[in-house]
């Protein structure tokens, strides 16, 4: 027996050592409770970053900001529409009523029309040599026509017919002193049949 | 009564080797997966790594006129040109579809099932209603593209004059009609809805007319009306007879859909004949 008692001490001190050494390691419960909890915190917390980035507005340039357009582009009172491809607008220019086919009393001007059909959104382009209105719009040659569902539009963007809502979306515009203009892009106004009267005056 | 109480044999769990045992995904099946995943993924990888070189053709600024959808579709497309487009793309399609699968429930005459043009008058009334259906559809895609008024006009010289020009197509009876100013702004909802940049509070009556009124009118007024007159001619005699006059009248109306937007409609989807159509890029100062 008492050759028993230093190697049951012996014993007692490995078996001590070793339950320490197993308390200093990362029991496999409380690795995944971390890792789950990292895991989550990292996620929702980017999802959160994502959604805060929101409200940190840049400011763009071309189409979604302000886009000068130098006097050489800008047509003549009358002439067809020129297409701002960076702004995604056609830049019409009314002589008088030109246009104004609902007869709210437009007095010309520039208008900047945003491009995208308000019906499904296809790109409209300018058809100088479509008359097919002649019926109801007799001697008014030149329309935008949709190539998706042929929404027809006037001049000053006027929907005359098919399935678009409303007539085309307008851009806010203004000119400066050298005669050139400045579109803000990111500053579109529904259509309405008071298109012609949103137009500016410019004399170029 | 005595009760007998049958005793069920006690199932035990039936031991297999491993020989007898088949897998309910085959082999073949499980190769082909891993397969889909490593292409699945070198796709992705490679997709990170390699813009497609698609450029210009990927431009949305740059519309080909007239844009079409795949040919099995136009049908569909050409119903756009006419009225609402959640009606036309999303509400028609769906209710025409509920109603040819209640075809069964409504028809339960079960003598002469499967049987082709199993009623009396079935020849007639299939050749009846298709000849509506087509002859209708044309009509009604001719007026709402102005050419009614416009062959009146370039061919007889007849014009209607002021008092007729809301007749043009269907969009005139909105833009051409002295509307009064209340009537294009009705309140019937106490609260304003706006979704997505639209207001549900306001009736706008001559634009929903035009784009929802005329054109229900005309599907289910002229279905109804077909049905009514050939059911007053003695023709129409059991329900079948009126499927078969409801579902000839639509192959047809389907069918003159389909072949106007494929083959009739040119840019500006203007129509114009087959040998007329041409299609341009819309590259910017090539149209």
């Amino acid at each position: 027996m008492t050759q028993m008692q230093p190697s049951a001490g012996a014993a007692a001190r490995r078996i001590e050592h070793a339950r320490q050494a197993e308390a200093r390691k990362l029991s496999r419960r409380s690795f995944l409770r971390v890792s789950v909890f990292a895991g989550l915190t990292l996620s929702v917390g980017a999802m959160a970053a994502g959604f805060l980035g929101f409200f940190n507005l840049r400011k763009p340039t071309g189409f979604g900001g302000v886009i000068t357009v130098v006097p050489a582009r800008v047509p003549k009172a009358g002439e067809e529409p020129s297409r701002i491809s960076e702004g995604k607008f056609w830049l019409s220019n009314l002589a008088g009523a030109q246009g104004d086919v609902a007869g709210v009393g437009g007095t010309g001007g520039i208008l900047a029309l945003y491009w995208k059909c308000p019906h499904l959104g296809c790109t409209v382009p300018w058809n100088p040599a479509f008359n097919g209105a002649a019926v109801n719009f007799p001697g008014i040659v030149g329309w935008f026509r949709c190539p998706c569902h042929g929404s027809t539009y006037s001049r000053a963007g006027i929907r005359v017919y098919g399935p678009a809502p409303r007539p085309m979306d307008t851009m806010a515009v203004s000119v400066n002193s050298d005669k050139s203009l400045n579109v803000n892009t990111g500053v579109i106004t529904s259509g309405g049949p008071d298109n012609p009267l949103r137009a500016k005056p410019y004399s170029g | 009564m005595a009760t007998a109480v049958v005793a069920r044999p006690v199932s035990r769990t039936q031991t297999r080797s491993r020989e007898e045992e088949v897998l309910v995904w085959p082999d073949l099946v499980f190769i082909e997966f891993i397969a889909a995943m490593l292409f699945t993924i070198t796709l992705f990888l490679l997709s990170f790594l390699v813009n497609a070189p698609l450029l210009d053709q990927a431009n949305a600024d740059v519309t080909p006129n007239p844009s079409k959808a795949p040919w099995y579709l136009l049908n569909l497309q050409e119903l756009l040109l006419h009225m609402n487009a959640a009606m036309a793309g999303v509400i028609i399609p769906t209710i025409w579809l509920v109603i040819m699968g209640a075809f069964p429930y409504f028809d339960r005459e079960q003598h002469g099932q499967g049987v082709w043009f199993g009623t009396e008058k079935a020849v007639r009334l299939t050749i009846v209603s298709a000849v509506v259906g087509f002859v209708g559809t044309w009509f009604l895609i001719l007026w709402d593209s102005g050419k009614i008024a416009f062959f009146l006009h370039g061919w007889f010289g007849l014009s209607g004059g002021d008092s007729l020009r809301f007749l043009e197509n269907v969009r005139s009876v909105q833009t051409q009609l002295p509307w009064p100013e209340w009537s294009r702004n009705i309140t019937y909802s106490p609260v304003n809805i706006v979704i997505i940049g639209e207001d549900f509070q306001h009736l706008d009556f001559p634009a929903w007319l035009v784009e929802q009124g005329i054109p229900t009118m005309a599907m289910v007024g002229m279905s109804a009306m077909l049905i009514f007159s050939l059911w007053r001619v003695g023709w129409v005699v059991t329900r079948r007879d009126a499927l078969i006059v409801l579902f000839s009248a639509f192959v047809a109306a389907y069918g003159v859909l389909t072949l106007t937007g494929t083959a009739f409609r040119g840019q500006g989807q203007e129509l114009v004949f087959p040998w007329e159509l041409k299609v341009s890029e819309g590259i910017p100062g090539q149209e």
